[in-house]
């Protein structure tokens, strides 16, 4: 999932930007063969678009807006929900607040949630944030991925940011907030608070910190015994192969 | 002597050789005692395959002649061994893989039953037929009908035990956890695939062809040789490393 080469070389030219591969893999810190590359097969990772941007102080987000598949990214408010910014937190630093709550004195608060994101399941958990009813098979029909790919995608934190956005199209909440959790933007450029996840996890109720640590604790449950059923097959059968 | 016949002969000879030879020296226990490891059979195999190629070295396969009552008994010997450890790999594979259509096929009376038609059918074939002179692989024969079944009934039977194999080696090849797993269980289903695709076409294909195809039909049948015991090794590579322990993780901590 990428933006065309085309689009990306007048995007370019319509902002006066070099077109060399060579100077904007400097720009951007990739090899200037990969930028070449990326430009010739007509498949630019957003990552690039944004990389240039960066490098010319011009807003990733405009940037990318300037793009038909995110023409309308700028459309709605850029902050996310609270659900949202929960889902970035990670369970241990929810149940860390969980103790505090239970016993301030023998669990003191830290001023900083210690787990940054993306964190393992975070795009999952973000997902599920947003989830209004089936937002991972309209996801999938509208970006044309296979869904049981984008279970795999979820599982293994890889949700491309062409469908961060489409999920956050079809739920309705910002389309910038899913750039920031699949890692191309920052939060700063995604409008996101300073300390925002620290406010969240201060302010949220005792029963809905309570079924946020419930729910992760099911996947994690769910993760632990996926990854220890791979591990016996695999040992299993390379100790009878090997 | 053909050199497309010595060469992939001496090739095949090598690598199964020294992989039989690393398999019995580098794993622990070692020697005789890796046969009652749950792998066991495989260096069996390994010993078997070996053999059967060994036999098939012209120098040998002549020495092997002038002992033995029957004319080019040696081939016959060569092909026991290497049905005996086609037989061996099916059972382990499909106990491997757990697959039921290949346990049913492979293991017990039916396995029994296949076998034993083989090997009653290759030496009714090898007594018909009219072989004077040694010939490894009976290629200088390959006008005969009876040297045509002979040579056929191997590759069926081949065909017979991986053909239920592929399905659960291709399923593997895609869900293995561990990429040196996927890349070995790839292996051993193309070698499968290649074995069965060259008996079903060996009236076809290879018998129009003429005897002059038949090196070339050969090569079909080292190449699949090959890929199975090259996934094989991948398995034994990755046991030796401890790959899955050492790869997948189940540890809770994300430092």
């Amino acid at each position: 999932m990428a933006v065309s080469g085309s689009d990306f070389k007048q995007w370019l030219e319509g902002r006066g930007i070099t077109t060399s591969a060579s100077e904007l893999g400097r720009l951007t810190g990739l090899h200037r063969v990969t930028v070449g590359n990326q430009m010739r097969r007509g498949n630019v990772p957003e990552s690039t678009v944004v990389g240039v941007a960066r490098a010319y102080e011009i807003d990733p987000v405009t940037a990318l807006a300037g793009f038909k598949e995110y023409e309308d990214l700028d459309s709605r408010p850029r902050s996310p929900t609270a659900a949202e910014v929960l889902s970035q937190v990670h369970h241990a630093d929810l149940m860390a607040e969980l103790q505090h709550r239970t016993h301030a004195t023998l669990f003191p608060r830290d001023d900083h949630v210690r787990i940054d994101f993306p964190h393992d399941g975070s795009h999952r958990a973000w997902i599920d944030a947003i989830d209004t009813g089936d937002v991972r098979h309209d996801v999938a029909e509208k970006t044309g991925t296979a869904i049981t790919y984008l279970f795999t995608q979820l599982s293994d934190n890889k949700l491309t940011p062409l469908q961060a956005v489409t999920a956050a199209r079809v739920s309705g909440t910002s389309l910038v907030a899913g750039l920031v959790v699949v890692g191309l933007l920052t939060t700063e450029e995604g409008d996101w608070p300073e300390d925002v996840r620290e406010s969240a996890l201060r302010v949220i109720k005792h029963e809905e910190l309570i079924e946020l640590i419930q729910q992760r604790l099911n996947l994690l449950q769910r993760r632990v015994r996926q990854r220890k059923e791979a591990l016996e097959y695999a040992e299993r059968l390379t100790e009878i192969l090997g | 002597m053909t050199s497309l016949y010595v060469i992939p002969v001496s090739l095949m000879l090598i690598l199964l050789g020294s992989l039989t030879f690393k398999r019995l020296t580098s794993a622990k226990p070692e020697g005789a005692a890796i046969l009652y490891r749950r792998s066991g059979r495989l260096a069996l195999l390994g010993i078997l395959l070996t053999t059967s190629y060994v036999l098939l070295m012209p120098p040998v396969y002549i020495w092997m002649e002038e002992m033995l009552p029957l004319s080019n008994g040696t081939d016959l010997i060569s092909k026991y061994c290497a049905l005996l450890a086609v037989a061996f790999l099916g059972e382990h594979l499909s106990r491997a893989y757990n697959s039921t259509v290949a346990l049913r096929w492979n293991v017990g009376t039916r396995g029994a039953i296949a076998i034993g038609l083989a090997t009653v059918g290759l030496f009714a074939t090898l007594v018909t037929a009219d072989t004077p002179q040694p010939s490894p692989q009976l290629a200088n024969y390959a006008d005969q009908l009876p040297v045509d079944i002979n040579t056929w009934i191997m590759l069926a039977y081949v065909a017979y035990v991986g053909a239920p194999l592929i399905r659960p080696t291709f399923r593997d090849a895609r869900r293995n956890p561990l990429r040196i797993g996927r890349l070995g269980s790839a292996l051993i289903c193309t070698g499968l695939a290649l074995s069965t695709l060259r008996a079903l076409a060996y009236f076809p294909l290879e018998l129009p062809a003429g005897p002059e195809a038949f090196y070339m039909f050969m090569l079909v049948s080292y190449i699949s040789t090959a890929c199975v015991v090259l996934g094989l090794w991948a398995f034994a590579f990755a046991r030796r490393r401890q790959l899955p322990r050492n790869t997948l993780d189940i540890d809770l901590s994300i430092e």
